[in-house]
């Protein structure tokens, strides 16, 4: 385990509601940037994909470091694969969103990460009604973490 | 389709209507909802988003609340005609496979907003709104109604708000 994993782990591992003070949570976004302008972005990405699949292998688990991603506002650097990216969270719920994801976590992210990395089909302005669960990229590419 | 334009703003960028007071659903989107009994029932309309909240009922001291929690990620909302934002999931609970667009917020046959986007949400505070709606098609003029009420609430009490957002630096 190098030193930006054990600083990942330690990022995530806590709930993402968790109660604390606007200081407090100022403190974490504060430690969340200064990982990336220490490592870089894609060391960093990199090694949350890797704490990802590695320590959050069930549904809770990776829908609150979905949680914690998205309040750190990591969607807003590049993510080059972003279908395999992204489908690691619905391999792990199993596409079940109205029991893992009430709060549409994953659908905010699909439909931010997907059109910033130049994937048209999840604009909602272009596409209403476009739905991560029903994207056939996005099940072949769960498809493929599940035969991993 | 405006519900009526007045002069200054011509239609804006992607698609986006003429700038007017109120906006009803586009009709390309209005005929493609009507063929979909689980969005558009033909004696009542859209049906109503049943997590459609009121903005300001949503506040809990420095947090916004939704489903019981701190409100987090993006939503839809609109400005209807009352001045309201209502915002609410994009889940469908009449199909779970299918999505609750814009419209939906209110409901009914002819849904009419001043406003219409995308709202986000970080830790229970906003960080932003846009006028992303593919239904009603806003001019970005009509974001304005939306900012100045969003700037009130902050005004009230900044902590509402993400500290990056716009609201919160004005």
């Amino acid at each position: 385990m190098n030193d930006l994993y054990k600083e990942i782990y330690t990022l995530f591992s806590r709930r993402w509601d968790e109660d604390l003070t606007e200081e407090q949570e100022d403190a974490l976004d504060d430690k969340a940037d200064e990982l990336i302008e220490e490592y870089g972005w894609d060391a960093v990405y990199e090694t949350f994909k890797s704490y990802l699949t590695q320590e959050c292998l069930t549904p809770e688990l990776s829908v609150n470091a979905a949680y914690i991603f998205w309040d750190f506002c990591w969607y807003n650097y590049p993510i080059h694969d972003p279908y395999e990216f992204m489908s690691y969270f619905y391999y792990r719920i199993d596409f079940n969103t109205k029991k893992y994801d009430a709060s549409d976590i994953l659908d905010s992210l699909t439909t931010t990460v997907l059109p910033k990395n130049g994937i048209s089909a999840a604009d909602l302005m272009k596409h209403p009604y476009y739905m991560p669960e029903s994207d056939p990229e996005m099940i072949a590419a769960a498809e493929r973490w599940k035969n991993k | 389709m405006g519900s009526g334009s007045s002069g200054g703003y011509g239609s804006g960028g992607n698609g986006s209507q003429p700038y007017a007071p109120s906006y009803h659903v586009t009709s390309d989107m209005l005929k493609m909802d009507k063929k979909d009994p689980d969005i558009y029932n033909p004696n009542t309309g859209y049906f109503k988003n049943p997590t459609a909240t009121n903005l300001e009922t949503a506040i809990d001291g420095n947090r916004f609340v939704f489903n019981g929690n701190r409100a987090e990620g993006t939503m839809t909302y609109v400005l209807d005609k009352n001045g309201n934002i209502i915002f609410g999931k994009r889940c469908n609970p009449n199909d779970g496979r299918k999505r609750a667009p814009h419209p939906t917020l209110i409901g009914g046959k002819d849904p009419q907003v001043q406003c219409a986007g995308m709202i986000t949400f970080r830790k229970g505070r906003i960080s932003s709104v846009d006028d992303r709606s593919g239904h009603f098609r806003p001019n970005s003029k009509s974001l304005e109604k939306v900012d100045a009420i969003l700037q009130n609430i902050c005004d009230n009490n900044p902590r509402l708000f993400d500290k990056n957002s716009k609201w919160r630096k004005s």
